[in-house]
C-alpha cells in the first residue's frame, strides 16, 4: 500500500518537476517569477484535447501540435511582451504583474472556449496494470515516469553539454557580459521560454491522461505548487527543480492519504517554508556572494 | 504634462482636503445604493492598497500574503461580533492586534529572506491560512463561513444604512492615509526608502534594517486587518474563498498600477481597478478577460505605474528652487 | 586618549581563501591614514570588517577603546564610523538632500509615534537635521544640487555626495573607499583639497586609494597590504622607498 502511494506521489511529482524546471529556467535567465507558467501548463492540456477532438483521433499528432502551439505561445509571450519591458528597463515587479495579467488572459480564453465544467480526457497510455511483487503499478504511471525522466535527462544534456545550454547559463549569470561575448541574449531568453512552455504542455497532457479529466482550475493551483517546488529546490537550479517537484508530489500524496486531505494543497507550501527556514537558498541553492 | 504635475505638487495638500470634502458631501447628492456601495468598496480597496504600498512600494518587499491578513482581520471581527457581541470599535481593535500578531510571527523568521524567496513563502502563508480557515470548523465554520455579522455599531449607534457605512469607511481610509503619509514623509520614511534602495548601505548609515522591516510589516498588516474587519461588518458574511492568493495578487496589482512608492498613485490605481470592472460589467463573461488584457497593456505602457516616477515632494522642492533663483535674478537686475 | 581605531590580529577566511592575515593597525584622532596595495590585497575586505559587514574569522576591532568585533553594521555606524563605497552606493531614487539626511539616521531619536503625530520633538529634530544637511552640502559644493535625484548627478558629484552622506553622521572616523576612482586630474586635485579641509575641520580619515600621487600627498601615514598581509607601514617617504613595496607594485610609482 505504501509503495503504491509512493509511486503515485512520484508520478505526479515528476509532472510537477517538468513544470518546475521550466519555471526555474525562465527564472534563471530573467530573474522573473513567471506566473503564467501554470496557465501555459493547462493550455497545453486543453490544446491536445481540442485538436484530438477536432481531428477525431490521432492523439499523438494532437500532442505534437499542442507542444508546438504552446511553444509558440511561450515565444510570443517573451518576444512581444516581456522583451518590450526589458527594453524599457522596467522594474522586475512589472514583469511579474504582466505575467499575472497574461495568466488571467490565458485562463479566461480557455474558459470562454471550453466552459467551466470538467472535461473528460482520453487516456492513451492505459495498457492495464502490472504487478511487481505486491504492488500494482499502472502503465500510465510507468510511461509518465519514463517520459519525465527522459525529458529531464535530455534537458540536463542540453543545459550542460550544448552551446545553447551554455548561452543560457551565461545569460543567467550575467546578461550584459553574455551580450558582449556575442551571445544573442534576446533569442536565448525567448528560446528558454519556448522550452519551458513545451515542458509545461507535456506535463499538462500527461496529467490530463492520468486523471482522465481536465478542468480550468488546474492551472492556478499547479502553477503555485510548482513555483513552490522550484524555489524549495533552489530557484534557477535544474536539479533543484527536479528534486523539488518530486518531493512535493511525494509528500502531497502521502500526506493526503495518511494525514488529511483537506490540507493537501498546502503541503507544497509547508515543505517550502520548512526548507527555506533551514536552508534559505533552497536545497541545492548556493549563497549569492554580494560584492560590496 | 509638466505644468499639470507642477500644479498638483504645489497644491497637493489642498487638493487632498478638497477630495475628502467632496467624498464627505458625496452621499448627500448621490443616493443610489449601487453608487454608494461601489464608492465604499473602492475606499476600502484604497485603504488596502495603501497599506500594501507601504510595504512593497516604500520598503520594497514584495509579498503575496496581504489577503491573508485581510482575512485574519475579517475573521477576528466576525467571530467576536457574532459570538461575543462586541461592537465595531472592539472588533476593529482586535482585528488589528490579530493581524499584527500573525505578521510578527510570519515576519520574524521570513523577513531575512531575499526577494523572490520572501514572495513565494508569503504566497504559501496565504494559502496555508486560507486552508486553516477552511478546515477549522469550530472556529471559523470552515467553508460555510460566518454569516449574520452585524453591521458596524459604535456604543449602541448602528451604522445600518448605505450612507452611514460610507462614512465609517471614509473615516477609516482618511485616518489610514494620514498615518501612512506621516510615516512616509518623516525621517522614518526616508530610512524605509533607503532600505528599498540599498539595504546594505542603509545599515552602514545606522538604519536597523531588520527592525524596520518588521515594523513596516506589522503596520501594513494591522491596517489591512482593520479593513478586513470593516469588510466583515459591511458584507455581513465572510468565507475563506475571499481570502485567496488570487486576492493577494489583485491587491498587488492595485498597488503597482498606480505607481509604487506614490501615495496619490496608489489611490488612483486602486480606484481605477475597483471602478473599472464595474464599467465593463456589461461585457458579461468577457469581463475577466478584458481585465487581464487591460492589466497587460497598462503595465507595458507604463512600466513604473501611472505615477511611479513622479515624486511630488521633489517637484515641489524644485519649484521653490526656481522661485528663489528667479528672485535672485530680479534683484541682480535692479 | 585611546586610538580611534585599533585593528588587532585580524584574519579573514572565506572558505579556503585567506583574504587577510594577522593585520594590526591603529589610527589616532586627527590623522589621515591611507591603505594601499595591489588589487585583491584585501583592502575593501578590511573596511567591510571594520564597518561590521563581515565578522572577522580571528581578531578584534576596537573603536575608541570599545570592542566592536562582529557587531551589526548599524550599531557600529551609531558608534561613529561612516564610510563610502568602492562602487558608489547612493540611494538612487532619492534626492541629494535626502541622502545626506539619511546619513544622520544613526543619531536620530525620533520614533514612530513622533512621526505619526508630528510632535514638537520631531519637528525640532527635523529642523536641526535640515540645518546640518545644509552645512554639509555647502561644504561639499552640492547645495545647488540638493533637490536633484542622485541618479541624475554626474559621477564626480555623486562621489562627493557619498562623502557628504558619510559626514552627516559626524563620524569619529571617516572611511573612504577609493574616493578618487574614475576622476580626472582636476577632480582629483579638488578632492585632495577637500580631504585636507575635512582634516582641518577635525575629522579623522582612513582611506583606500590606488592613485599614488593622491595618497602620497594627502596621507600622513600609510599601510601597505599585499595578498592579505601587512607589507609595510610608515610615512609616505619611508613607504615609497621600501624595497618590498616597490617589488609588490612592480614600479607603479607615479600616476
Amino acid at each position: 500500500m505504501l509503495l503504491e502511494q509512493i509511486i503515485n506521489g512520484l508520478t505526479i511529482g515528476s509532472t510537477y518537476a517538468l513544470i518546475a524546471i521550466g519555471f526555474s529556467m525562465v527564472f534563471g535567465v530573467l530573474e522573473l517569477v513567471n506566473f503564467a507558467n501554470g496557465s501555459v501548463y493547462m493550455l497545453g492540456g486543453y490544446i491536445t484535447l481540442m485538436v484530438y477532438l477536432g481531428l477525431d483521433g490521432h492523439f499523438f499528432l494532437s500532442f505534437i501540435i499542442s507542444i508546438i502551439a504552446t511553444g509558440i505561445v511561450g515565444f510570443c509571450l517573451d518576444r512581444f511582451g516581456l522583451r518590450r519591458l526589458r527594453i524599457k528597463k522596467a522594474p522586475k515587479l512589472t514583469g511579474l504583474i504582466t505575467t499575472m495579467g497574461i495568466a488571467t488572459v490565458i485562463d479566461n480564453v480557455i474558459l470562454l472556449f471550453f466552459g467551466s465544467q470538467t472535461k473528460p480526457y482520453p487516456n492513451m497510455i492505459d495498457f492495464g496494470k502490472f504487478k511487481v511483487g505486491n504492488t500494482a503499478i499502472s502503465s500510465s504511471q510507468l510511461i509518465i515516469l519514463a517520459v519525465a525522466l527522459l525529458l529531464m535527462l535530455l534537458l540536463s544534456l542540453v543545459t550542460y553539454k550544448t552551446k545553447f545550454g551554455k548561452a543560457m547559463r551565461c545569460t543567467a549569470q550575467n546578461a550584459d557580459a553574455a551580450k558582449l561575448m556575442g551571445i544573442n541574449v534576446n533569442l536565448t531568453i525567448s528560446l528558454t521560454f519556448v522550452i519551458a512552455s513545451m515542458l509545461a504542455a507535456v506535463a499538462g497532457t500527461m496529467v490530463g491522461m492520468y486523471y482522465q479529466s481536465i478542468d480550468i482550475n488546474m492551472g492556478f493551483t499547479v502553477g503555485m505548487k510548482t513555483m513552490a517546488s522550484a524555489v524549495l529546490g533552489g530557484v534557477g537550479i535544474l536539479p533543484g527543480a527536479m528534486a523539488g517537484g518530486l518531493l512535493v508530489g511525494l509528500f502531497e500524496t502521502l500526506g493526503a492519504s495518511y494525514i488529511s486531505s483537506g490540507y493537501r494543497d498546502a503541503i507544497a507550501f509547508a515543505i517550502l517554508i520548512l526548507v527555506i527556514l533551514i536552508k534559505p537558498t533552497g536545497l541545492f541553492g548556493r549563497k549569492k556572494i554580494n560584492k560590496v | 504634462m509638466n505644468k499639470i504635475l507642477n500644479f498638483f505638487a504645489k497644491h497637493m495638500n489642498k487638493l487632498a482636503v478638497l477630495l475628502v470634502v467632496i467624498l464627505a458631501l458625496f452621499p448627500l447628492f448621490f443616493n443610489s445604493s449601487y453608487v454608494l456601495r461601489i464608492v465604499t468598496i473602492c475606499m476600502m480597496y484604497v485603504m488596502i492598497a495603501l497599506s500594501l504600498n507601504l510595504l512593497t512600494g516604500f520598503l520594497g518587499l514584495m509579498t503575496m500574503g496581504h489577503a491573508a491578513f485581510w482575512g485574519i482581520g475579517a475573521y477576528a471581527a466576525a467571530i467576536l461580533s457574532t459570538r461575543a457581541g462586541f461592537g465595531m470599535g472592539t472588533c476593529m481593535f482586535a482585528a488589528a492586534i490579530a493581524a499584527g500578531l500573525f505578521s510578527l510571527l510570519l515576519g520574524l523568521p521570513t523577513l531575512r529572506l531575499k526577494g523572490y524567496y520572501l514572495t513565494v513563502v508569503t504566497l504559501g502563508f496565504c494559502e496555508i491560512i486560507r486552508l486553516v480557515e477552511m478546515n477549522s470548523m469550530e472556529l471559523t465554520r470552515g467553508p460555510l463561513g460566518i454569516a449574520g455579522i452585524p453591521s458596524p455599531n459604535l456604543f449602541g449607534f448602528r451604522f445600518n444604512s448605505n450612507r452611514s457605512v460610507f462614512y465609517v469607511m471614509l473615516v477609516l481610509v482618511v485616518v489610514s492615509a494620514l498615518i501612512i503619509h506621516s510615516i512616509v514623509h518623516s525621517r522614518i520614511g526616508l530610512a524605509i526608502m533607503s532600505i528599498r534602495e540599498d539595504d546594505l548601505a542603509a545599515s552602514t548609515m545606522g538604519v536597523n534594517v531588520f527592525l524596520y522591516k518588521i515594523m513596516v510589516f506589522i503596520i501594513s498588516s494591522m491596517i489591512v486587518g482593520v479593513a478586513g474587519a470593516f469588510y466583515a461588518h459591511y458584507i455581513n458574511f465572510i468565507d475563506p474563498s475571499s481570502f485567496t492568493t488570487a486576492a493577494s495578487m489583485d491587491m498587488l496589482i492595485m498597488a503597482i498600477l498606480g505607481g509604487l512608492g506614490s501615495i496619490p498613485g496608489t489611490i488612483l490605481g486602486a480606484s481605477i481597478l475597483t471602478i473599472l470592472p464595474e464599467t465593463i460589467r456589461a461585457m458579461a463573461q468577457y469581463r475577466n478577460l478584458a481585465y487581464g488584457i487591460i492589466i497587460v497593456i497598462l503595465m507595458m505602457a507604463k512600466p513604473d505605474g501611472i505615477l511611479g516616477n513622479v515624486n511630488f515632494k521633489y517637484i515641489k522642492q524644485r519649484l521653490t528652487l526656481n522661485k528663489t533663483e528667479a528672485k535672485v535674478g530680479e534683484r541682480k537686475d535692479e | 586618549m585611546s586610538s580611534v581605531l585599533r585593528v588587532i590580529g585580524v584574519t579573514q577566511k572565506f572558505g579556503g581563501l585567506k583574504a587577510l592575515s594577522d593585520i594590526h593597525m591603529h589610527i589616532e584622532y586627527g590623522e589621515i591614514v591611507g591603505i594601499i596595495g595591489p588589487n585583491g590585497a584585501g583592502k575593501t575586505t578590511l573596511f567591510n570588517i571594520v564597518t561590521g559587514i563581515y565578522a572577522p574569522t580571528e581578531g578584534q576591532i576596537e573603536l575608541d577603546g570599545e570592542d566592536i568585533t562582529g557587531m551589526n553594521p548599524h550599531l557600529i555606524a551609531r558608534r561613529g564610523f561612516a564610510r563610502t563605497f568602492q562602487n558608489i552606493r547612493l540611494f538612487a531614487k532619492l534626492s541629494a538632500m535626502d541622502n545626506v539626511i539619511i546619513g544622520m539616521h544613526g543619531h536620530t531619536k525620533v520614533n514612530l509615534i513622533d512621526a505619526i503625530f508630528h510632535t514638537p520633538r520631531k519637528r525640532k529634530e527635523e529642523m536641526e537635521c535640515n540645518k546640518r544637511a545644509e552645512e554639509i552640502l555647502k561644504l561639499m559644493s552640492l547645495w545647488d544640487d540638493r533637490y536633484a535625484l542622485t541618479a541624475s548627478l554626474p559621477y564626480g558629484k555623486q562621489r562627493r555626495l557619498e562623502i557628504a552622506r558619510a559626514l552627516a553622521a559626524n563620524p569619529k572616523l571617516l572611511l573612504l573607499d577609493e574616493p578618487a576612482a574614475g576622476m580626472n586630474e582636476q577632480e582629483t586635485e579638488e578632492l585632495l583639497h577637500m580631504v585636507q579641509k575635512l582634516r582641518n575641520l577635525g575629522y579623522t580619515i582612513l582611506l583606500i586609494e590606488h592613485d599614488m600621487k593622491f595618497v602620497m600627498n594627502v596621507c600622513e601615514r600609510i599601510y601597505v597590504l599585499n595578498y592579505g598581509e601587512l607589507l609595510a607601514e610608515g610615512n609616505p617617504t619611508t613607504v615609497r622607498n621600501n624595497p618590498k613595496v616597490i617589488e609588490a607594485y612592480l614600479g607603479k610609482e607615479d600616476d
